[in-house]
């Protein structure tokens, strides 16, 4: 009968399953290659593809995030998914010590604001000047005498750190002051819901996990004129960086490992009621990984999305805290989205019934109604 | 890998507790809660699924329904997912289930005391497609001011005649709240007015939860000379022959000869002995 | 307490909040506390750190026992998610606790109150969600219960819900619940 064919769903899901596992454990695999040997390629060799996914399920993690992406047969938000699903089972121990990005062994340190910079500029690994040609990277010209090194000379002898852009402009009272504290507002977000105006450290962490896409887009819109921003990047900072506990039982702070860290301080339009108080506003981003693309993106949204807090008028979707904020994770997102695959006939007969209801008797309401609208 | 019992550590478990008592305290009434990531989808269950997996124990029976059957695919897979992080009993019959999980439909069979009601919610903001913002929503509600609804439904009548709400119809609770029913036919909200069981309800990606307990007034939105007329079914059930159940439309062939056969499949068993 | 007897309390609590006034037992025992069973047990089952508690005239074992058992934070009572107390003790003409706000009455709080009995006091009728026409109870609270239950019933849906406890058993009376004298009704 047909109605068995639309109904009965444990065979097909079981053979659904089966033919993901033959494609990603095929029987007659000529090359052969065991499974934790292609995770370890994958980082490798698709290394931005697995921060990318550690940033969006927040959690460093890259052997978990070369095995999610192995399994999700590089769908990105699969992976980012079946981590985050991971990730809500792991119990924590402790909160680390605020992150020392500046004491980071920068592998690039870019500044579009000031010609120079202190520490340097750094160039380091990046595609920026590459041309997008296949095969580029298997032709290049040997390196000689490189007109930008790739480290400055006088920064390799010295240890000692140099205070960023930000605080020198903070200094000269051109910039706004940091507000850093840590308050009871710092709540995260995957233990306690947060609610409408959320903190800024809220609305950071949810940045800082939500969609590359999604916030490269709004922070496109804030460029175009939706929202102002006029932006300068005071220092772009790629890394890897120290992760400190202090055990209460040991009473002192030890380093657990490093993790790569992209950061972005952007200095933005300045503000103020008077000429002495104005001064340039900040915007931030901090990601996961390698990322400026989203690490740029990030510090423009959280500039745009200030707007209340230094009363501007909130005109544009990108200053709409409820709305990016709301929109922006992409695994709710695809949940919901593809959730329009599941049955809904029971709901949709409803509205068939409805439609065909008015349709029979298209006039009764007008005539009947006493206002006759 | 070994799993906490119902997937969910005890610490989230307590929290969503805590929550849910206060729901039942305040029928009708959204709560916000840390509706945690689970391994299935946003959208197809989490916030149920977590409901469930607060307050399930080892003695009881689990029954799950989408669309009002049990073998449709996401029942499948949500009464899959219990069963290997649980090892609870799972059952198909209405009568037989302590706890039933649904999307979309309430069984035929009248619930009972005792019996705990867990649906699925997609949105739970009754209001959501005429303000979309909570953060006014939130004020309407404290208001209890619903006349945005009120309205909406006077543009029906004007309009088409009569309240073109199929699913998902607003209903009033304990006379202080509008909620959102989840998207269950209109056919069903009767069925929640006064209910001897206890339903509550998860939206995991919105994480809100809210409730309705047992023996509590679900008044359907309506005017007075325009009441609350869910429609019925178009034919009796091709299979068990019943006149009162909710109908699926199964098209047969290509020149769209319809069949009509009861969406909730346990019904339909029960109804052919 | 482990965590299927406090699945099993949990489910006893959630029955009693959907059935007020209906005395029910907590089936699990817990190890000697300086509280009755019952109210030691719905601590263990629904308090931990995130969830802020105050204690009113409780002995002096009871705050150290709770941090314990449950690393519930102390904080002051306008501050309390859920309060501790003695029934009898109770001052219901100036009641501090929190009873949430016209947006969030969620916040409104839990008293968790000890009673000698729940059933040798005023008689009391109820009506509302969760009763089949009308319950009838008689816990033994203090002076001022009724006053302060129908006043916080004119400004639902803020108010606080109440779990009385009274050796091994339980009865809840939820905000959304209406009180009335036998007599009377």
């Amino acid at each position: 009968m047909s109605y068995v064919a639309v109904k009965g769903g444990a065979g097909a899901i079981g053979a659904a399953h089966q033919l993901i596992a033959e494609t990603l454990y095929p029987k007659d695999n000529a090359s052969d290659t065991p499974v934790d040997q292609i995770q370890q390629q994958l980082d490798q060799h698709l290394r931005l593809g697995i921060d990318r996914i550690m940033a969006e399920a927040s959690l460093y993690d890259r052997d978990i995030a070369a095995q999610a992406f192995l399994q999700a047969q590089g769908d990105s938000i699969e992976a980012v998914f079946i981590v985050r699903a991971y990730r809500a089972t792991l119990s924590r121990f402790l909160d680390a010590e605020p992150l020392k990005l500046s004491d980071s062994q920068p592998q690039r340190h870019v500044s579009a604001a000031f010609k120079d910079v202190p520490g340097g500029q750094q160039l380091g690994a990046t595609y920026d000047y590459s041309h997008r040609l296949l095969g580029y990277f298997l032709h290049l010209p040997a390196p000689q005498n490189a007109a930008e090194p790739t480290t400055k000379p006088e920064d390799d002898a010295s240890e000692t750190r140099h205070s960023g852009v930000m605080q020198l402009l903070e200094q000269e009272g051109l910039i706004e002051t940091s507000t850093a504290a840590l308050t009871e507002e710092n709540r995260d977000i995957t233990q306690i819901p947060p609610g409408f105006p959320a903190s800024r450290a809220q609305r950071l962490q949810t940045l800082a996990r939500a969609d590359e896409g999604f916030l490269l887009g709004m922070a496109y819109s804030t460029q175009r004129g939706y929202g102002q921003n006029h932006p300068f990047i005071a220092e772009l900072r790629q890394g890897s960086v120290n992760v400190e506990i202090t055990p209460p039982e040991l009473g002192f702070t030890i380093c657990i490992g490093q993790i790569s860290m992209t950061e972005c301080q952007m200095i933005n339009q300045f503000h103020g009621d008077t000429p002495e108080q104005a001064t340039f506003t900040r915007g931030y981003g901090l990601v996961f990984g390698h990322n400026e693309r989203k690490a740029i993106a990030m510090a423009l949204l959280d500039r745009a999305l200030r707007a209340p807090e230094l009363g501007e008028k909130v005109q544009a979707p990108a200053q709409d805290e409820e709305f990016v904020l709301s929109h922006c994770d992409n695994v709710e997102a695809t949940g919901f989205v593809e959730h329009l695959k599941l049955p809904h006939h029971v709901d949709f007969q409803s509205e068939i019934a409805t439609l065909r209801a008015l349709r029979a008797h298209p006039k009764k309401g007008r005539t009947e109604h006493p206002d006759g609208l | 890998m070994d799993y906490n019992f119902a997937y969910l550590d005890e610490q989230s478990k307590r929290a969503i507790r805590r929550s849910l008592l206060k729901a039942v305290a305040i029928p009708g009434h959204q709560l916000p809660f840390a509706s945690r990531e689970m391994p299935l989808p946003y959208g197809w269950g989490t916030g149920g699924i977590q409901l469930t997996a607060a307050i399930i124990g080892k003695n009881d029976v689990l029954k799950v329904i989408d669309q009002g059957a049990d073998d449709t695919t996401n029942a499948v897979s949500i009464r899959q997912f219990f069963a290997r992080v649980t090892g609870v009993a799972t059952t198909t019959k209405t009568v037989k289930a302590s706890i039933i999980q649904t999307r979309h439909r309430i069984p035929e069979t009248p619930l009972q005391e005792g019996q705990i009601m867990v649906y699925q919610v997609p949105m739970p903001e009754p209001l959501f497609k005429l303000e979309p913002r909570r953060t006014e929503t939130r004020i309407l509600h404290a208001l209890g001011d619903y006349s945005l609804m009120y309205l909406q439904l006077y543009d029906h009548i004007t309009r088409y005649g009569r309240v073109a709400i199929g699913y998902d119809f607003p209903v009033m609770v304990h006379d202080r709240y509008l909620m959102s029913p989840s998207p269950i036919p209109a056919f069903d909200v009767p069925k929640m007015h006064m209910s001897p069981a206890l339903q509550i309800f998860g939206a995991g990606r919105e994480k809100q939860l809210y409730a309705v307990p047992p023996y509590s007034r679900v008044v359907p939105l309506a005017f007075d000379d325009y009441p609350f007329a869910p429609l019925q079914a178009q034919a009796p059930c091709a299979i068990c022959g019943s006149q009162h159940s909710y109908k699926d439309e199964i098209i047969l062939d290509d020149k769209g000869t319809r069949q009509y056969i009861c969406s909730d499949t346990d019904y339909c068993e029960q109804h052919r002995c | 307490m482990n965590p299927e007897q406090q699945q099993q309390i949990f489910r006893t609590l959630l029955s009693a909040m959907s059935a007020p006034g209906e005395i029910m037992s907590i089936p699990a025992r817990p190890e000697p506390a300086p509280l009755s069973p019952a109210c030691a047990g719905v601590c263990l089952t629904l308090l931990d750190a995130s969830s802020a508690v105050a204690l009113t005239g409780m002995a002096p074992t009871v705050a150290p026992w709770l941090n314990d058992h449950c690393r519930a934070p102390m904080v002051s009572l306008d501050e309390a998610q859920f309060v501790l107390g003695m029934g009898k003790h109770w001052n219901w003409e100036s009641s501090q606790a929190p009873i949430g706000s016209e947006e969030e009455p969620e916040q409104g709080a839990t008293l968790i109150l000890e009673l000698d009995n729940l059933n040798a006091g005023i008689p009391l009728q109820l009506t509302g969600p969760g009763i089949s026409g009308t319950r009838n109870i008689a816990p033994r609270l203090g002076t001022g219960f009724l006053a302060f239950w129908q006043k916080q019933q004119s400004q639902y849906p803020r108010g606080v819900d109440l779990i009385l406890c009274s050796q091994d058993q339980c009865l809840c009376l939820p905000r959304s619940v209406t009180i009335c004298r036998f007599e009377e009704a």
